[in-house]
């Protein structure tokens, strides 16, 4: 068995999240700030992007997801950091048009309390699926991935730069 | 994906916009036209955004655009100059706006220099290129405060003269930008996020949240209010916001919904588009 992780596809935003120079959000002095990321908020209230992707031909389950991107802001010593995710997996022929999955959730103390990370640091989360359920070879998962702002007291932006798909195959 | 008009009184407004009172700007817009404006004169024209009064004085807009019913363009911006009124007037005598075709069009203006005005068009295939003028005015005096007014993203006003056709994107800039920015921008709409802080004023992709209101991507938060307008099919351009793909079981839909040739997935990886 060996584990696999392929990045998802960014469909869209939600009404509250954008697109933006991470120069524009960081003091970047290098190549970094060239790049785009979504900045997320935790205004009190979830905010985040809609994914899509293709359940690969090998997986067989463990399934995660992976959330990455950079803090934008120094954080406090218990200050924390969740995400969560709610979709559905759809094969050909099932109806399309059904309510998303309940939410499957993480969290992370992210300050010195905790994992310790910095301003400006790279910052990586994974969520288990458990309530995104159902997942099969071939089959198309919509999902709405987010900043879970009932479980973040970070007071600063995350720039997402990737989401990715994480799996065990046979 | 585009709104179109359901009544006379349509319009997508976005409030103040923080305030905005523009001294240069760029104002790019994807439109499809299904019948330009039945009437012929200015004062007939459909009236395409607007950054002042759109809706009690069709004849006197502070800082404005609208197409006529041949297909040409007209930008205003009004100064005052000790006592009178004078005019940022520039309209274009090429026709570049034609029912049926999908059209970029990018209005450039500022407060300083000569030639202030300048409009760009171009199509799905064709780059964008600066127009043609019958008029191309310079003011004098001191631009007129628009600070209080709001800022409109689309609409037509004029009864039969009104948008018959869709508005896909309106993202305005508080920079002049330049006709390589455009034509980048134009082939990769990612990059229409790829500008300051500053300068970024509203990026909005009309029917992407419904006919419920319009997001403003800019990350200023301006989210407009449609009054009488629909969903509509819209400029076929790649989504702007799609990304990190999954190799060879990628696809996207373009903003009309339709899939993407892989060819053009590759295509959007070796130029980077987000």
């Amino acid at each position: 068995m060996a584990t696999h992780s392929r990045s998802v596809q960014i469909n869209r935003p939600d009404a509250n999240c954008f697109p933006d120079l991470v120069s524009n959000q960081i003091t970047a002095t290098n190549e970094i700030g060239n790049f785009l990321a979504y900045v997320l908020a935790d205004g009190g209230a979830d905010e985040g992007v809609y994914v899509q992707w293709r359940v690969p031909q090998n997986y067989v389950g463990t399934p995660r997801i992976r959330v990455t991107g950079i803090l934008d802001g120094a954080p406090g010593a218990a200050e924390t950091l969740g995400f969560g995710i709610k979709g559905l997996s759809r094969a050909d022929n099932e109806a399309a048009d059904t309510a998303f999955s309940a939410e499957d959730v993480a969290s992370a103390t992210i300050g010195s309390g905790g994992t310790n990370h910095s301003n400006e640091d790279a910052y990586e989360e994974e969520i288990a699926l458990s309530n995104l359920s159902g997942l099969a070879a071939g089959e198309m998962v919509y999902a709405y991935v987010f900043l879970d702002a009932s479980a973040t007291s970070y007071a600063g932006n995350f720039l997402l730069t990737d989401i990715a798909f994480v799996y065990a195959d046979a | 994906m585009a709104l179109t008009q359901t009544a006379d009184t349509f319009v997508v407004n976005h409030g103040t916009a923080g305030g905005w009172n523009p001294t240069a700007m760029t104002v790019i817009q994807w439109v499809r036209f299904t019948n330009l404006p039945a009437s012929s004169g200015w004062g007939n024209s459909c009236r395409m955004w607007s950054k002042g009064d759109f809706l009690n004085d069709p004849e006197f807009f502070t800082c404005s655009a609208r197409i006529d019913s041949v297909g040409d363009i007209r930008m205003e911006r009004s100064h005052y100059n000790g006592g009178s009124y004078t005019w940022l007037d520039v309209r274009t005598d090429s026709t570049p706006i034609a029912a049926g075709t999908t059209s970029l069009i990018a209005y450039v203006m500022a407060d300083t220099g000569t030639q202030r005005g300048k409009i760009y068009t171009g199509t799905l295939t064709t780059l964008a290129a600066e127009a043609t003028y019958s008029t191309q005015t310079d003011p004098s005096g001191t631009a007129d405060d628009v600070s209080g007014d709001d800022l409109y993203s689309m609409g037509g006003i004029e009864g039969a003269n009104g948008l018959d056709g869709a508005v896909t994107l309106t993202a305005m800039y508080a920079e002049a930008l330049t006709l390589p920015q455009i034509q980048a921008i134009q082939m990769q709409p990612s990059l229409l996020f790829a500008r300051s802080a500053a300068s970024k004023k509203l990026i909005a992709f009309h029917g992407w949240n419904g006919a419920t209101n319009v997001p403003d991507w800019s990350g200023n938060g301006y989210t407009g209010t449609i009054t009488s307008g629909a969903v509509a099919a819209g400029a076929p351009i790649v989504n702007p916001f799609a990304r990190t793909v999954t190799d060879d079981e990628a696809w996207a839909t373009s903003a009309a919904g339709l899939s993407v040739p892989i060819a053009a997935m590759h295509y959007r990886k070796l130029i980077g588009a987000m």
